[in-house]
């Protein structure tokens, strides 16, 4: 409980990104696992989505002129108007909206040049733009990241979708402020199918909450294609497929779960218990038929029926109110006990 | 309560036991004799072997054990010997005779085989896992089996009766005036149950087939659902559940035989598909020159190619067909469908399962109770529903109409329909619908969403977009004529999107 309340507090700040990187990871954990927080993480975030729908204001010319001659730019430069946000939690500072916009936009294209060139004039490039990390740690794909504006290259690149764009001035005393934004970027992560970094992001991919997304389809054919051949099979994907059966509202989708599982072996104990579930529960008939297919598949690779299945199995077979075929493949796999 | 536990540990010990060691196997024998008290229970616990129970006039449980190793050497005999183990548990009220494997191997293995004598008045469980034979004679109090492999055989016993098999088949003779119910079920096996000629009892008699015989001769019996139920001499004896799932159910009178038992056919007629067949019907072949007739409770069909028309009705199976040249209709309570060319309309139905068609050349009517829909090709106007599962039509020259509970539906039109009705709607999912650019049609796309944020319509066709609020949702409703108009286009989501891709490439966008 106490974890909570002091969840609670850390909340404005984790919306604001203001959180240090283990305490952003820990606040995430304990999001992740506590369904009170969770419900108000989801508050907070949906009242900060309507506090973004506030209409966009303008920058009067006189004060952007003003403003870029204040920094050096050119007055041909292009300033885009952006939509921002405001924070829930403690404002950035007391600027008009409308200056910290404009702001934003100027920062964010040229702060990180400005950072390292603080002393020569600074020149807004025309574009095209993208922010191109160089940074040298391993790259991390979290909600937020903080990057030192010193570890980014000064050239953008294409053009980005930034968006939701705030200010952070923590200390207004240490000559350091911040600029936060959403961008949304194309990253393409190459690998072995069984490179650990691949296997996690694609169980992330497979846990998604956002079921009807076609993408995810795509990435179960995808998970079916490439983790169906036993040199590849590792037993986190299955494990996440395992809760996208459990899960999953789209009944097509855990068909399609169901499905990869069946060709995927050998399984875990919480694979196991999926399917078994699946096969007791599950409202659609052809996954408890592919349930029961996997199971005996599993018993063929020579993975003993346990107790448990057994059990479930001898339930379904007797069950009048069943599918017949359900009720006959149950039949089937229980006569091949030895 | 004060508990005695004795264990045996007979495997460490050779006394009292006469041992006879082969070159393969050893098998040691060994006796107890053990006090039970009026209403007491003895309970055995068996892996793998026979037991025996035969109900005496004595006070005492008298336990015999026979242990028979097996192993490739004479090291391998030390370790089964080992990792087999007798226990005695209990007390004066209840004696648990128990078998515990310590280790496993395929090098060697055991199998131990008990014959108990018990007071009659004894209540009796047995469990076991596999065992050729499991034998219950001349007991009073209520007797309880359970196995999974290994045939169950009670007679005389007088108390209530419960067992419970997963392979195995079950006997039971009962005593001639039955008092106590009794409850024989098992999965695979068959249930024979012999009952004196002036018995009095109701008989209810289940199984999926249904395969039910007796030689009584008239039986006022009737069909209640897939059961049968009949009474026997009246109506006031108790009742003998009988359930072979997968098996038959033999009512015999004392004194007949097996061969003389006639099936109650008309009685039990339970449904249109659920047909008498003696045994699971299996029809492979790779050519049928003329029409196929085939009607199962169970089995399954695959046939290369039919030169006429196709009927087949399953129970519960799976139907494969190659080639079909004339009409084809193919209904199941269950069980997946395959079909390669079809030539004629096809009529496909299957209460569960997955459907696959290579080619509908007719189009026709294609239903799941709960699976995915694959049609590559259709020539016809064709329905298509699921109660739960995708529905993926690559290549479609005539109207369309898909529907699914749950589940995404892409139809990809084939690149010389001009015009044609298409209808796809999900109760959960999303739609996608590829037209070839010159396709014209008067479009509507409906879809309902809880999260409106998200980018739910993409069509490559211009369409005016209308957004409203229903009962705390978004409905966003999209329509237009593309390339003058033509016929209509229906699709609707709820929580899904939809898209609409213009491409003269059949069969895109894959799936």
């Amino acid at each position: 409980m106490a974890e909570c309340d002091a969840m609670n507090e850390q909340m404005p700040l984790l919306l604001t990104e203001s959180l240090g990187r283990e305490e952003r990871e820990r606040a995430h954990q304990h999001i992740e696992n506590c369904a009170a927080c969770a419900a108000e993480w989801k508050a907070y975030r949906a009242t900060w989505s309507e506090l973004g729908e506030l209409p966009e204001v303008e920058v009067p010319a006189r004060v952007k002129e003003q403003f870029l001659s204040t920094i050096g730019a050119s007055r041909d430069s292009k300033v885009i108007p952006m939509r921002s946000r405001l924070a829930p939690g403690p404002r950035p500072s007391a600027l008009p909206r409308w200056f910290a916009q404009a702001a934003a936009v100027v920062i964010l294209v040229g702060g990180s040049y400005y950072a390292g060139n603080r002393t020569a004039p600074l020149r807004v490039l025309p574009s095209p733009a993208t922010i191109q990390s160089v940074e040298q740690t391993p790259y991390s794909i979290a909600e937020t990241r903080v990057l030192n504006a010193s570890a980014i290259s000064p050239n953008i690149e294409g053009r980005p979708n930034i968006q939701n764009v705030q200010f952070v001035d923590a200390d207004a005393s240490d000559n350091q402020i911040g600029v936060s934004f959403d961008v949304t970027s194309r990253v393409t992560v190459t690998g072995a199918p069984t490179d650990k970094s691949l296997v996690r992001l694609l169980s992330y991919v497979l846990e998604r909450d956002n079921s009807t997304s076609p993408s995810r389809s795509n990435a179960i054919d995808w998970v079916r294609r490439t983790y169906s051949d036993p040199n590849h099979a590792d037993p986190e994907i299955a494990d996440a497929l395992a809760k996208v059966l459990r899960n999953d509202t789209h009944e097509g989708v855990r068909i399609r779960a169901v499905e990869t599982l069946k060709d995927m072996s050998p399984a875990s104990s919480g694979t196991r218990d999926a399917l078994i579930d699946a096969l007791k529960n599950d409202p659609n008939p052809a996954v408890r038929i592919k349930a029961l297919e996997a199971l005996s598949n599993l018993a063929k690779a020579g993975t003993a029926l346990d107790a448990k299945t057994i059990d479930t199995l001898r339930a379904k077979a007797s069950q009048d109110d069943e599918n017949p075929y359900v009720r006959v493949k149950a039949a089937e796999l229980l006569s091949e006990i030895p | 309560m004060t508990k005695t536990v004795s264990t045996i540990a007979v495997v460490l010990t050779l006394l009292g036991a006469s041992s006879v060691t082969a070159a393969r196997f050893t098998t040691e024998r060994s006796s107890h004799t053990l006090t039970l008290l009026p209403g007491g229970m003895v309970v055995v616990e068996n892996v793998s072997g026979n037991v025996r129970v035969t109900g005496t006039d004595t006070d005492s449980v008298v336990v015999n054990i026979e242990r028979v190793f097996r192993a490739n050497d004479p090291a391998g005999l030390v370790r089964a010997r080992e990792a087999t183990l007798t226990t005695a548990e209990g007390h004066e009220k209840l004696r648990v005779i128990r078998t515990v494997i310590t280790a496993t191997s395929p090098d060697f293995g055991s199998v131990v085989n008990y014959d108990l004598q018990v007071p009659r008045y004894a209540r009796v469980r047995i469990g076991s896992k596999s065992a050729d034979d499991i034998t219950v004679t001349n007991i009073q109090g209520s007797v309880a089996v359970t196995n999974i492999n290994g045939r169950i055989t009670l007679g005389e016993v007088a108390g209530p009766v419960s067992v419970e098999s997963i392979n195995g088949s079950i006997t039971f003779d009962a005593v001639s005036k039955p008092i106590a119910e009794a409850r024989l079920t098992t999965i695979n096996g068959n249930i024979e149950l012999r009952v004196p000629s002036n018995a009095s009892f109701t008989w209810i008699a289940q199984s999926m087939r249904p395969n039910y015989v007796t030689t009584f001769k008239s039986l006022a019996g009737r069909a209640v659902g897939p059961a049968y139920q009949a009474f026997v001499n009246g109506t006031k004896g108790p009742a003998f559940r009988t359930t072979a799932v997968m098996g038959s159910v033999a009512l015999l009178r004392d004194g007949t035989k097996m061969s003389e038992a006639k099936r109650i056919f008309e009685e039990v007629r339970v449904t249109e598909m659920m047909m008498i067949a003696p045994a699971r019907r299996i029809v492979r072949r790779p050519l049928i020159d003329g029409n196929l007739q085939f009607e199962s409770s169970l089995g399954e069909v695959a046939v290369g190619e039919v030169r006429g028309s196709a009927n087949v009705k399953m129970g519960a199976g799976e139907v494969q067909l190659g080639i079909v040249r004339g009409i084809c209709d193919v209904v199941s309570l269950g069980g997946p469908l395959r079909f390669g060319d079809v030539t004629g309309r096809l009529n496909a139905r299957t209460s569960a399962g997955d459907i696959s068609i290579q080619s509908a050349r007719e189009g026709g009517t294609i239903t799941t109770g709960g699976g995915t829909i694959r049609l590559a090709h259709t020539g016809g106007p064709t329905r298509l529903q699921s109660g739960g599962g995708d529905i993926v039509v690559r290549q479609a020259s005539a109207a369309v109409s898909a529907d699914t509970r749950s589940g995404d539906i892409a139809i990809t039109m084939d690149p010389s329909a001009r015009s044609q009705r298409i209808t796809a709607k999900t109760g959960k999912g999303n739609v996608l619908l590829n037209l070839n650019p010159a396709f014209g049609a008067d479009v509507e796309v409906t879809i309902l969403t809880s999260d409106p944020a998200r980018d739910l319509l993409r069509s490559d066709f211009p369409l005016s977009i209308q957004r409203e609020q229903v009962g705390g949702k978004t409905r966003i409703r999209a329509f237009g004529k593309i390339n003058g108009g033509g016929e209509r286009i229906e699709l609707s989501s709820e929580e899904g999107g939809v898209q609409i891709t213009s491409s003269s490439v059949p069969g895109t966008p894959s799936k």
